[in-house]
């Protein structure tokens, strides 16, 4: 079992780890790369098979889990020792400290809008970019231009929403925690942060940069922290059953193969510190 | 929403509302032949624009019925998709706003009220993104 700790709190030799299987991953050449992540969130923000399963839906948060664990299982099969860290955007504010620095993600992009110049992310020989709706081939950040970083009192707000999600179970629900989470409603705690960070991460490609992955990873901690409280049940995802086009408790998360319901109690797998 | 204060939220509300009677005007005025038949083409929505911004050509075409809005930036497609969102809180009522491939997070209020210029504001933003890049064939990528 794995434990996921915040970036803040990484080991330089974790932080060098991490670093090493990313782009071991990156450099792989078939079968479920770096690229196939980035490939396969460009995809699934569309309605797959008449489903939203990534985004805008009840899905999102169960969707994103598999594809973090299908990427952590990637990079241990490159280093056993590797877990993904989380990025707690409301502890760790700053554009040049965890997890923006010169030996873990990298800085700003040039001028506040432009290429990525420092760690080992900056410059396409070091990060090629290979799938983008740009034509840019080197990581780009624009943080602060747009957007904001949600505060402890924000997360407060959302972990104290006790509906997982109300019908019509998309980005108009009016009410419930999935989507004061995922940013259709306020707080809006996910979608602010990919435009705080800008650049790739404000994109449909935004898996090019890594840090997507620590943010999505803290996500993921906040819905564990929730369900913590709610509980880890299927009671606890909405909806049960019975919906067209919505991804059910019972049903299969594409492409990972695996229904809603097996997702929902991660604890044997990983937990958090 | 981060830009969106709740004032504006209602006040797109309203217009919104306002909006369905002049749609249902409109659709009335098409069914009566006005402006529909063989070979004939339909009017463009006064709210489409073609101009320079930054040193970049931006086009954008609004499709009123199904959503379907379509910007180029210096003749190549930037994927769009429209999107309802709820007012408020605990509030069944819901505005329409546009995303692109390249603001996927950010979504710009669009209506034919105080946010006519939506789609124009969604290219300006994108062009901002882009900086000296281009789109590349993945920004048409497909949007339900």
């Amino acid at each position: 079992m794995g434990t996921r700790k915040s970036v803040a709190a990484l080991t330089a030799t974790e932080k060098s780890d991490f670093v090493a299987a990313v782009k071991a991953l990156k450099a792989q050449t078939s079968g479920r790369n770096y690229d196939w992540f980035v490939r396969t969130h460009m995809t699934y923000f569309n309605a797959v098979n008449s489903h939203n399963y990534a985004h805008m839906s009840s899905s999102f948060l169960p969707w994103h889990r598999k594809f973090l664990l299908e990427l952590e299982n990637g990079l241990k099969a490159v280093n056993p020792a590797v877990n993904l860290p989380y990025w707690n955007w409301t502890a760790n504010r700053s554009t040049t400290g965890a997890p923006f620095t010169s030996d873990f993600m990298g800085g700003n992009g040039s001028g506040g809008n432009g290429a990525v110049l420092s760690g080992p992310f900056a410059g396409s020989t070091r990060w090629r970019i290979n799938v983008s709706a740009t034509t840019s081939t080197s990581l780009r950040r624009a943080m602060t231009l747009r957007g904001s970083l949600p505060t402890t009192s924000d997360v407060d707000t959302v972990m104290g929403v006790s509906t997982y999600d109300v019908s019509p179970w998309g980005s108009s629900s009016g009410s419930g925690m999935r989507n004061r989470l995922e940013g259709g409603l306020t707080p809006n705690l996910h979608n602010r942060v990919h435009v705080w960070v800008g650049g790739h991460m404000a994109q449909v490609d935004s898996p090019n940069d890594p840090v997507f992955f620590l943010h999505h990873c803290n996500i993921d901690r906040l819905w564990s922290r929730w369900q913590t409280r709610w509980g880890f049940g299927t009671a606890q995802y909405l909806p049960g059953g019975g919906v067209a086009n919505v991804v059910d408790v019972e049903e299969v998360l594409e492409p990972f193969g695996a229904t809603v319901a097996s997702t929902l109690d991660h604890r044997a797998g990983y937990t958090y510190a | 929403m981060n830009d969106i204060s709740r004032r504006d939220v209602f006040r797109h509300g309203a217009t919104a509302a306002v909006l369905v009677a002049t749609a249902a005007g409109f659709a009335s005025l098409a069914s009566s032949g006005a402006t529909a038949g063989p070979g004939r083409v339909a009017a463009a929505d006064p709210r489409d624009f073609e101009e320079t911004y930054k040193g970049k050509k931006i086009k954008g075409e609004h499709d009123k019925d199904k959503g379907k809005h379509k910007v180029h930036i210096n003749g190549k497609k930037l994927g769009v998709m429209q999107v309802e969102l709820p007012v408020a809180p605990d509030s069944t009522a819901t505005y329409t706003a546009v995303l692109s491939t390249l603001n996927h997070f950010d979504p710009v209020p669009l209506d034919e009220g105080n946010n006519r210029d939506g789609l124009k504001k969604l290219a300006k933003l994108a062009v901002d993104q882009l900086g000296d890049q281009e789109l590349t064939h993945d920004a048409d990528h497909p949007h339900p």
